[in-house]
């Protein structure tokens, strides 16, 4: 009789595998103190760790900002290093807050998976890396060339799409893991290699000789970035929603870490006093303080900020701003009003 | 109750059911039996309903799909408009591949060995035990990753200056290729031939048989058959060749893309590809492009070198390599320097004036190595014979017409028009580039003159690799991954397999040994008539395992790249997200390759067994 016992409680075990959510995200992130925030730490740039032992990067510094606006604190952040395949399912599972791991939108992620996208923060797309001796300068210039990709990837399926579309024959050679494929470049196994052009950028200065390489102008996919949160949950959406959009309209407005709070006291700019609680209501609506947008702003300062400290001309990868750069500067970066 | 009543027995007892060992017997049965039942329905009922909650496919409609994976090498055709199933299938087809290789050349190896390790010679012993020892005590992923990224990346030379070996076979990163045969549009004349000089020969060696029998004499039955037979296929080679007639073929080779496709004209005006087609490609005047780069052969960069394709002697009439641009300033300031002319060679200054190359006069602008000053190579008269691939395609160096400079590549670029927007979208980083015109265009518009022939073959063709750009073209090509798995699986299974037949050998009886020597018989033929027919018997059982080992490891080709049945389903599985229908796919097909490699040896195995009376 004790094994039908241990069977079925075995059974009951394995089968109540259901997590109840008895409160929202927002009021649950209050409670812990911390926000859980899911991130890559194997992306230099956008996601890292540092010798300190310490998350930097441009996808980490918008988690600081939701955490120094939703609790006052920007180092009220737990990091959970995820893998592409983990991620998802962490963010499923309630195990992350808010999932900012260079994460392409795509349809079947907002529907299928389950997720609700934020406004994109970095606009990206799939590239070439190519030797500088190579010769090659187009995306026809690959014809009959040797192509290193990783497996698993929606890079995987752009270039087989794209490149028979051009009618370019080329052998792919197709890596497990990201390390393996820059390895065999460096070795030159492979005349080039494709992921986000992000990833190229951020993983060229790990090249035995950077100067040797270059990232062709060419983009073969749209691979927009954003941050995602479970879907269902519109209350703590919207917080993760409109950090975001204060942190750009912040570079709009010309408000930098350094002057926030004098403009929060100064500035007679209805917009301006918006943001930053001079006129509460417009950020209190959101379910946060007042000051909320003004200390994340203080934590990482404005988009522009972050681009630059992380990615800007200053760090080993200066990335263009390009698409990234404020709509009223021919990029594609629009954050709407706080009203 | 207090007492207890004892009944007179009748000589059969009653025992309660709970006590009876028969009955417990089964009993205990039935609840092992319901509880497995058990475990597998909780275990079904969770899959299903843990994949209907997460929205992931359980069931195989995904294979009809098209699967839009690419594939680096397959034995059959396969593009990535071809369904998932195709692409399985190359993986399976990938695995017999490498397994049925691996097993010859392991059991060779083993042999070799294990023979060794008897050996009464000191060194070949310790050489072949210290061999078995390491080999077999390293995990065998080890092995592969060492073979791949350790050996055969870093350390042959980049495909552009590969090592020629005898023969016209080239070796580099990139893999092996070799020459080999192919059938040409005559085979299937040729078929009857080879079908007729089978029949002879298996009718000759049973005459040859009955007649030994007869003569009571030691004859050897093979042989004569052997040449009979062959004669009547070269016979029938010979014929063919002169008879059958090359069908009305057309080209669409396209010189600056370097590839082209030969077409057999059919009834009714439909054309389809014509495979392994020998193609001899003649270009009157002819330019390819170069950029000059850092010499880095030895990771020293000292030379300012350029590299073109590699054209052989016999096909270019004259080369001459010069400037792309004879106004720029490097042109006016260096010279250049041949090694290899017309492929290799590398910039110098001429410092002393002697307008040749000194020691000391190499140059390395920049200080990096590259240098990145343009170079064309004119060549005249060229002319390369290729066969075609299984697709009725061919490569070539991308040639350019003469005088084709970067002013008319960008005048060209600019009339272009704005490419479609799912092949390209606008540039996100710096400037937008529009793509070159297609190569239809160019052609079209471009001055270069080339004639492409279709030639008339025998039945086989013999194709010889070639480097048209950056990878190999003809012949048969052996990848870097493919060679690293093989080298590794051989080598780990042939020290297994070297350990049986150690054993199989030493369990011979040593009186058989010595009655052989007794009789006269020299140290080869007692090994090879007398020792080694008794341990095949010993070695064989275990032997099949080591077989299946080697099968069933092969699926750690993922580690390096080869495109095996495993790495091919986990690519699906990732890209469809049916993990658990491929996972049982890759089960089933595992086990069906096994048990059919089993099924096989296990019929050698009985025919070789002792037959007891």
């Amino acid at each position: 009789m004790r094994k039908w016992f241990v069977g079925s409680a075995l059974c009951v075990l394995i089968a109540s595998f259901t997590v109840a959510q008895a409160q929202g995200k927002l009021a649950e992130v209050r409670n812990r103190g911390s926000l859980v925030c899911g991130v890559n730490d194997v992306l230099p740039g956008f996601g890292t760790v540092n010798e300190e032992g310490e998350h930097e990067g441009f996808d980490v510094d918008f988690c600081k900002a939701i955490a120094a606006a939703v609790l006052g604190d920007a180092d009220a952040v737990t990091y959970r290093p995820l893998s592409a395949q983990e991620r998802f399912t962490a963010v499923q599972t309630g195990e992350v807050d808010v999932l900012i791991r260079n994460t392409t939108w795509t349809s079947s992620r907002d529907t299928e998976v389950g997720l609700n996208f934020g406004p994109v923060i970095f606009y990206d797309g799939q590239g070439f890396m190519v030797r500088r001796d190579s010769g090659i300068e187009s995306l026809e210039d690959l014809e009959g060339r040797r192509i290193g990709v990783q497996s698993g990837t929606t890079t995987e399926l752009n270039l087989a799409d794209v490149m028979s579309a051009l009618d370019i024959q080329y052998e792919p050679v197709i890596f497990e893991t990201s390390d393996q494929l820059v390895a065999a470049y460096d070795d030159g196994a492979v005349d080039a290699w494709t992921t986000d052009k992000s990833g190229l950028a951020s993983l060229l200065i790990s090249l035995s000789d950077p100067e040797e390489h270059r990232i062709l102008d060419a983009t073969i996919s749209k691979e927009p970035l954003a941050p995602a949160v479970l879907h269902g949950d519109d209350e703590w959406y919207d917080v993760v929603k409109w950090v975001i959009f204060g942190l750009m309209e912040a570079e709009e407005y010309g408000i930098t870490s350094e002057n926030v709070r004098e403009l929060a006291e100064t500035s007679t700019n209805p917009n301006i006093q918006r943001i930053l609680g001079a006129e509460p209501s417009a950020v209190e609506q959101i379910g946060l303080e007042a000051d909320a947008i003004a200390t994340a702003i203080e934590a990482v300062g404005n988009y522009g900020e972050i681009y630059e400290r992380n990615l800007g001309e200053g760090t080993p990868f200066n990335i263009p701003r390009g698409l990234n750069a404020q709509y009223y500067e021919g990029g594609l970066i629009y954050g709407m009003p706080f009203r | 109750m207090a007492t207890r009543s004892i009944r007179p027995t009748g000589g059969k007892e009653r025992i309660p059911f709970y006590r009876n060992v028969k009955v417990i017997g089964i009993l205990a049965q039935l609840i092992f039996l319901a509880l497995v039942v058990m475990g597998f329905w909780v275990l079904y009922n969770n899959v299903t309903t843990a994949l209907e909650r997460a929205n992931i496919p359980a069931n195989f409609n995904f294979l009809r799909a098209r699967a839009g994976i690419p594939i680096g090498e397959s034995p059959i055709r396969y593009n990535t408009a071809d369904t998932y199933a195709r692409a399985l299938w190359v993986g399976v087809l990938n695995t017999l591949k490498v397994s049925l290789v691996g097993v010859v050349l392991a059991t060779l190896l083993g042999i070799l060995v294990g023979v060794m390790r008897l050996s009464s010679n000191w060194l070949l012993r310790q050489i072949a035990s210290i061999y078995v020892e390491t080999i077999r005590n390293t995990p065998l992923a080890v092995q592969l990753v060492f073979w791949f990224f350790a050996v055969l990346v870093p350390l042959p030379p980049r495909i552009s200056g590969p090592i020629e070996l005898p023969g016209g076979a080239y070796f580099s990163q990139v893999g092996l290729a070799l020459p080999w045969l192919y059938p040409s549009y005559s085979f299937s004349a040729w078929v009857p031939w080879l079908v007729g000089a089978v029949a002879l020969f298996v009718l000759l060696v049973w005459v040859r048989w009955v007649q030994i029998r007869r003569s009571e004499r030691p004859g050897n039955p093979w042989l004569l058959p052997l040449v009979a037979a062959l004669g009547l296929a070269a016979v029938g080679y010979v014929v063919t060749e002169r008879t059958s007639e090359l069908p009305p073929t057309s080209t669409n080779y396209l010189p600056d893309r370097g590839r082209g496709t030969v077409f057999v004209e059919g009834e009714g005006g439909s054309s389809r590809f014509l495979p392994y087609a020998a193609v001899r490609v003649t270009i009157p005047e002819g330019q390819l492009r170069d950029i000059t780069q850092s010499f880095n052969e030895s990771r020293r960069r000292v030379y300012s070198s350029f590299r073109f394709p590699a054209l052989r002697d016999h096909e270019v009439g004259a080369a001459e390599v010069t400037f792309a641009d004879p106004e720029s300033d490097a042109a006016s300031r260096l010279s250049i320097h041949y090694l290899n002319f017309p492929s290799s060679g590398f910039l110098y200054e001429d410092r002393n004036g002697n307008g040749e190359y000194d020691p000391g006069e190499e140059v390395s602008e920049a200080g990096t190595g590259f240098n990145g000053v343009p170079l064309v190579l004119t060549v005249e008269n060229f002319e390369r014979r290729v066969v075609a691939d299984r697709n009725g395609q061919f490569r070539m160096p991308q040639f350019e017409p003469v005088g084709a400079g970067g002013a008319a590549e960008t005048a060209e670029a600019e009339a272009a028009p704005p490419p479609a927007a799912s092949a390209s979208p606008a540039a996100l980083f710096g400037a937008p580039r529009t793509p070159t015109a297609s190569g239809d265009e160019a052609a079209e518009t471009g001055a270069l003159e080339a004639t492409v022939e279709v030639l008339p073959t025998g039945p086989l063709v013999l194709s010889v690799p070639t480097i048209p750009r950056s990878d190999y073209e003809g012949g048969v090509r052996l990848t870097a991954a493919f060679m690293a798995l093989l080298l590794g699986l051989v080598i780990y299974t042939a020290s297994f397999i070297a350990e049986i037949v150690r054993g199989g050998i030493q369990a011979v009886n040593k009186g058989q040994r010595e009655a052989a020597k007794s009789l006269g018989l020299s140290d080869a033929q007692t090994f090879n008539l007398v020792v080694f027919p008794q341990a095949l018997r010993i070695i064989l059982p275990p032997l099949i395992s080591q077989y299946l080992n080697l099968t069933k490891n092969s699926s750690l080709a993922l580690l390096i790249t080869y495109p095996d049945f495993f790495a091919i389903g986990r690519i699906v599985a990732n890209q469809t997200g049916a993990t658990v229908p491929i996972i049982l796919i890759i089960i089933a097909g595992y086990l069906t390759i096994s048990l059919i490699f089993a099924f096989i040896l296990n019929i050698v195995n009985e025919r070789l067994a002792l037959v007891e009376r």
